[in-house]
């Protein structure tokens, strides 16, 4: 049993950092309408470069992880520079590709000597605090709950803070650029500028949940910053509900349970009906039923299982 | 400089080989409903768009208060004071009426960081002024009761008075609105009609495109008639609607009339 508690702890900590990456996209996307395909891009570069200071240059895990945060938000501002000339669609197609060719620069590069960083990933980042647990006796189980303590706090930070913003001015004129440039024009605004603060704010968001990603995981390679997390977050994002930020929680939830149910229900469907279901192809299965899923929602709760809340003004 | 609010001078605009704007030359002074009308495809709406910066002229120069705007961004252009409304409505349809009202004002506090940071009470106060002169707009053009209903939810006409309200938030020095009341109702027209008299009266300026002449002909001081690409005539409505070339361009295609 405290083997699956443990899972749970790993299982609920891993979410928590999704969520995180969902609350980001949700500023993005929800908030400022920007169809963010690259997203992933940040929660590389924050896993990066937390993971190259603090490794290489011994640098402390708070400020890595801060500074992975900077660099996202920084690299937020870098792509959110075309859209002042790019299109929407065409925009979002670049985005992919932005992720892509960063994806690609880690997996070519050798950080430190010919085994560390490219393809080999990097490998024995430190953990915080951990330390300190052990040479005080603690379980591992003991640092898996204090992990757990950890992200929860950022998230909910995260949460208060994304809250806080979507009810701000700033939020307002955000959401006028969803739907058309031209009004928010005439009435004066610098359309771009405001582009480019949502975008770094997603950025610094998705790039604290990296740094945290990359600490608790303790190894990190290209192979787990592809294209297809990016569409996890988008299914986070459209099934919870596209500017609702409790949305965004509900919607990790639903896929990271149905992303990791495969551990679980080949095992219960034997027990319960005698079925037997090869393991692979139910890994294969849950995709699609993500996929399924989305589908439904997107043709019946367009706005999500949580769509946006009206902003009542009080009399 | 004369004490014209806005000034064109020759301003030319084409589309590839089509010629929208043949050297057009206007002056809208202050105190004013100056209408701008024209048949379909004269070059009004382009016009509108080279003035407010969302086009930029081949030849010719724009100037706001004698300062050149001939090449400033939209929302330069609005900064300083003209502010436009779209034929198209197209105020965000997923925002409250409310929401609406509170995006129009400028240099808003809370759109900056530093501010929502370091001046939160700053922020708030400036927030209950701006909602407390919404709710006046709103209480003008009748929408008051609407406020917390979403855009999308507005009829054709209620969207056309939203916009009129939005941008008068913005407390510009002149309105532009390209066709105001076309597609509302004949009632709700002359009650545009009487908000736009009444603010002149308490010194807004406005130019309008329309094609509803009774509309003219009752809210405008003075108009121009454009046709293909160039002001053909320009005076108090009822004289000018009078004039055989004016009756000419609207009744007469182009084709029919004697090559410009």
């Amino acid at each position: 049993m405290t083997g699956f508690v443990d899972f749970l702890v790993y299982l609920l900590t891993i979410a928590g950092i999704w969520a995180m990456l969902s609350l980001s996209l949700n500023v993005q996307f929800g908030l400022a309408g920007l169809v963010d395909l690259g997203h992933v891009a940040f929660f590389m570069l924050g896993a990066y470069v937390s993971t190259i200071l603090v490794v290489l240059n011994g640098w402390d895990i708070t400020f890595g992880i801060l500074a992975g945060g900077g660099a996202a938000a920084a690299f937020g501002v870098l792509m959110a520079l075309p859209t002042a000339r790019l299109q929407q669609d065409y925009w979002a197609i670049s985005t992919l590709a932005v992720a892509e060719i960063l994806r690609i620069f880690f997996l070519n590069t050798s950080l430190d000597g010919p085994n560390v960083g490219q393809a080999l990933g990097v490998s024995g980042i430190p953990r915080p605090l951990r330390d300190w647990f052990n040479a005080e006796g603690y379980s591992n189980a003991a640092y898996g709950w204090f992990y757990l303590g950890l992200v929860m706090a950022c998230l909910l930070a995260t949460l208060v803070f994304c809250i806080w913003l979507s009810r701000t001015p700033f939020a307002r004129t955000l959401k006028a650029l969803r739907e058309d440039d031209a009004v928010p024009l005439a009435l004066g605004k610098r359309v771009s500028f405001f582009r480019i603060r949502a975008m770094a704010i997603g950025g610094a968001i998705g790039g604290l949940a990296g740094g945290l990603f990359a600490h608790y995981n303790a190894f990190i390679e290209p192979e787990y910053f592809r294209p297809i997390e990016t569409f996890l977050i988008w299914a986070m994002v459209i099934l919870g509900g596209a500017g609702n930020m409790f949305g965004s929680l509900v919607g990790t939830f639903l896929v990271m349970a149905l992303y990791n149910s495969s551990r679980f229900v080949p095992g219960w469907l034997e027990n319960l009906f005698g079925w037997t279901i090869n393991g692979q192809v139910y890994g294969s299965l849950r995709l699609i039923v993500i996929g399924i899923i989305i589908i439904l929602v997107i043709l019946y709760l367009p706005n999500g299982l949580l769509p946006e809340r009206r902003r009542r003004s009080a009399p | 400089m004369t004490d014209a609010l806005l000034s064109v001078r020759g301003i030319e605009k084409r589309f590839g080989g089509l010629v929208a704007l043949a050297g057009v030359s206007m002056e809208v002074p202050k105190g004013l409903v100056y209408g701008l009308i024209g048949p379909n495809g004269s070059g009004k709406t382009t016009l509108f768009n080279v003035v407010s910066g969302f086009m930029r002229q081949d030849a010719g120069t724009v100037a706001f208060e004698g300062r050149d705007i001939g090449r400033a961004s939209p929302h330069r252009v609005a900064r300083l004071g003209l502010c436009r409304t779209f034929q198209a409505t197209a105020c965000p349809t997923r925002m409250t009426v409310m929401e609406n009202m509170l995006l129009a004002p400028q240099d808003q506090l809370g759109e900056g960081f530093v501010n929502l940071v370091a001046r939160p009470r700053g922020v708030s106060r400036q927030e209950r002024a701006f909602r407390a002169r919404a709710r006046d707009l709103l209480a003008i053009v009748n929408l008051a009761g609407k406020a917390d209903e979403y855009a999308g939810s507005l009829s054709g006409g209620q969207k056309k008075l939203l916009a009129l309200a939005q941008i008068l938030m913005a407390d510009p020095k002149l309105i532009l609105l390209d066709e105001p009341v076309a597609g509302v109702n004949p009632v709700l027209a002359e009650e545009i009609a009487a908000v736009i008299r009444k603010l002149r009266d308490e010194g807004r300026n406005f130019l309008i495109v329309e094609h509803n002449m009774h509309f003219i002909r009752s809210s405008c001081d003075r108009i121009s008639v454009l046709d293909a690409g160039r002001i053909i005539a320009e005076g108090e409505p009822a004289e000018v609607l009078a004039r055989e070339e004016v009756l000419r361009a609207y009744l007469a295609g182009p084709a029919a009339r004697p090559a410009a």
